[in-house]
């Protein structure tokens, strides 16, 4: 695949993300989505007038609200500028960086702010899922977002108990990360003594997917700037860089119910073109955090192997030693990931917003203790599809292409 | 003292005197506990409209105690954490008289954290709004023959001229080789399955609306004449949910799953519903 290639470098220069919760009936849509754009802007000490253009992203199935970026104009500032909007499913967090990225990188605007959001209590979030699927035979099928394949294929190759704890290893990391955030909308004080009650008596949702291994349904929003090199650096100073992403999508994924492995995921896909073109070889090795778009605990698990291009049990050893902690080798989603919060439209950008933070070194009381100079993060969503991109602190090193 | 979610445990319970509202206590007397673990215990006596809150070693004199641990007391205080979850996950429990528990609950004003404080509270309307909508869509040559196929009790499939493998339901190109879909072959109707979905969350129906019943399955099905990732997704007999066995191919090694058949239904139109499901090949 052809290297995605750059007019100019990309920084990010402001984030906004308000606080995460299972309802926000004390706010409208704008004026939660306003949250986050005021602390964006705050952060990047801009005014809403050096914003040349707004990209505006979520899923109109959850809400209903076609155009909302028309009404959502009273939060977003879009008035009077260019603007653009993106849809992408549970992806478009991810999207809209990448489109945000784009929009900066190839001249059109110097300074483009991009707003992602969700309002899930207002509408039906697995009605809305199912709707995704096409009409002419897979919405009777599809339940959701919710699937039992990872757990079986998890199960079948390395045994229901290893599988089932590493599951559960991965849940109780996830939580004690969110319990240091403060923005997560769930965070329980899990604990290892709970492991064995939790791994049999947690409600099921489907097969061996139980109700404490999934997401949530959240409201809430994220605000990122994006800037030019120069303008960058007049505006803040450590500018976060974007160094390279990836999008691919797989187009019959969502209709292969099977227990077939390897297959080819999108994910181990995205990563190997990504880290082959950028000369990354053992991205274990090379990144210092990821934040994943974690939709639940046995996919979390699952997908440490495609990402890191991991074989064999490498990745369930990751999770058994625990080192995808905090303060372990590989810190996975410091921020609770999006088990802790799940604003669909917002979630993938939290994940890049998060990872910038962690470069930064202000992510709050959740940041990795260690330098962190390179990050990864992902986004998953629509009929299987993922955004995997690199974020840096440093432009030396790797150059333009 | 240890901080939860930014805010000390006992910031929350030392503003419980403040909170309290008289008015609403008129008719409440008794002793209450909180038991939080090494955070401490305290006691709520209530009477005549009064409270009086003390530090206390042993609450065995009250009627209700609640026990938890500090973190989860401050989490839901803040509206963090759920307190049905809290008490589904083993972090909560009352001992003594549960109802007499929660009759106290309306008794306090919500804690807000110092300098989080915001204007007294308003009335929130909520609009509510049901969309319904009845939709038809277009299946094109391609579905719409497979669908046709499906009146006459036959799963056809499409391949692939270039890499040769089967979809079904059919797709007029294929993606991967990016060429069009040209050869039909008919497919099953039995086949091995492949992967089960047991489910028990009972979602919406979007064809009808309605809830589903539940458990139910759904299935991929590898269909006679199909090999690899070619399933066939379609649903199981509910009956039958126990009784069936996943095959799969996990790095080349091969497990059977149970033989399967489709139950055509009576009257065929040309959709999904022509099959009720599969069941098993017995």
């Amino acid at each position: 695949m052809a290297r995605g290639k750059k007019n100019r470098h990309v920084g990010i220069v402001g984030i906004g993300e308000t606080k995460f919760s299972s309802h926000r009936e004390d706010v409208n849509q704008p004026e939660m989505i306003h949250e986050a754009v005021r602390q964006a802007l705050d952060d990047a000490g801009l005014a809403i007038q050096d914003v040349d253009c707004v990209v505006h992203g979520n899923m109109e199935l959850f809400e209903m609200v076609h155009q909302p970026d028309m009404w959502h104009v009273l939060g977003t500032g879009a008035y009077g500028k260019d603007s653009f909007r993106i849809t992408t499913g549970g992806t478009t967090g991810g999207t809209l960086v990448c489109a945000a990225d784009n929009l900066v990188a190839s001249g059109m605007y110097d300074v483009v702010l991009a707003i992602g959001f969700e309002k899930l209590q207002e509408g039906h979030t697995t009605g809305g899922i199912t709707n995704m699927a096409d009409p002419l035979w897979a919405r009777k099928l599809q339940s959701g977002a919710l699937t039992d394949s990872a757990a079986v294929k998890l199960i079948e190759e390395f045994g229901e108990k290893r599988a089932k704890r590493a599951a559960m290893t991965y849940r109780i990391i996830m939580d004690k990360h969110a319990c240091l955030n403060p923005n997560s909308h769930r965070a329980f004080g899990l604990d290892w003594d709970q492991m064995d009650d939790l791994i049999t008596d947690s409600p099921p949702l489907i097969g061996n997917l139980r109700l404490i291994h999934m997401c949530s349904q959240s409201d809430g929003a994220c605000a990122m700037i994006f800037a030019a090199e120069e303008r960058a650096r007049q505006i803040a100073a450590r500018p976060v860089w974007i160094r390279d992403h990836i999008t691919v999508h797989r187009e019959e994924t969502l209709n292969l119910c099977t227990n077939y492995y390897p297959n080819n995921p999108t994910h181990r896909f995205a990563a190997e073109q990504l880290f082959a073109r950028n000369g990354i070889e053992d991205p274990l090795d090379y990144f210092d955090v990821f934040e994943m778009y974690d939709p639940s605990a046995w996919w979390g698990v699952d997908w440490l192997r495609d990402f890191f291009l991991l074989e064999g049990d490498a990745h369930l050893k990751l999770v058994e030693d625990r080192e995808i902690a905090i303060g372990g080798r590989m810190p996975i989603n410091p921020s609770g990931g999006v088990i802790a919060a799940n604003p669909i439209g917002a979630t993938a950008m939290v994940r890049v917003a998060e990872a910038a933070k962690q470069i930064r070194g202000n992510a709050g009381p959740h940041q990795v203790p260690k330098t962190v100079r390179h990050a990864l993060a992902s986004s998953f969503g629509g009929t299987m599809w993922t955004v995997l991109l690199m974020l840096e602190d440093e432009l030396d090193g790797w150059g333009m292409p | 003292m240890t901080t939860y979610f930014g805010v000390n445990v006992a910031d929350v319970i030392e503003s419980l005197p403040a909170r309290f509202r008289k008015e609403a206590a008129a008719d409440i007397s008794g002793s209450f506990g909180y038991d939080l673990g090494d955070a401490g215990r305290w006691r709520l006596a209530i009477r005549d409209g009064g409270l009086t809150l003390t530090q206390a070693e042993v609450l065995d004199d009250c009627q209700a105690v609640l026990v938890t641990d500090p973190q989860t007391f401050v989490g839901i205080q803040l509206g963090k954490i759920d307190a049905a979850e809290a008490m589904g996950l083993q972090k909560l429990s009352v001992t003594g008289d549960r109802r007499a528990f929660g009759s106290i609950a309306g008794l306090f004003q919500k804690y807000v954290p110092s300098g989080q404080e915001t204007l007294p509270e308003v009335e929130l309307v909520v609009l509510k709004q049901t969309i319904s909508v009845g939709q038809n869509f277009a299946t094109g040559p391609v579905m719409g023959r497979f669908l046709k196929g499906l009146k006459e009790r036959k799963i056809l499939a499409i391949r692939c001229p270039v890499c040769g493998r089967r979809q079904s339901p059919p797709r007029e190109i294929c993606a991967v080789c990016r060429v069009r879909n040209t050869e039909w072959v008919e497919v099953g109707p039995k086949g091995e399955m492949r992967m089960l979905e047991y489910v028990y969350y009972a979602s919406p129906d979007p064809l009808t609306g309605d809830t589903r019943e539940t458990p139910y399955g759904a299935i991929g099905v590898l269909l006679d004449g199909c090999r690899d990732e070619e399933v066939f997704w379609h649903l199981l007999n509910p009956a039958q949910l126990d009784r069936v066995q996943m095959g799969s191919v996990i790095n080349g090694r091969v497990r059977k799953g149970s033989r399967l058949r489709p139950v055509w239904a009576q009257k065929r139109t040309g959709s999904i519903d022509d099959i009720q499901y599969f069941e098993l090949d017995t």
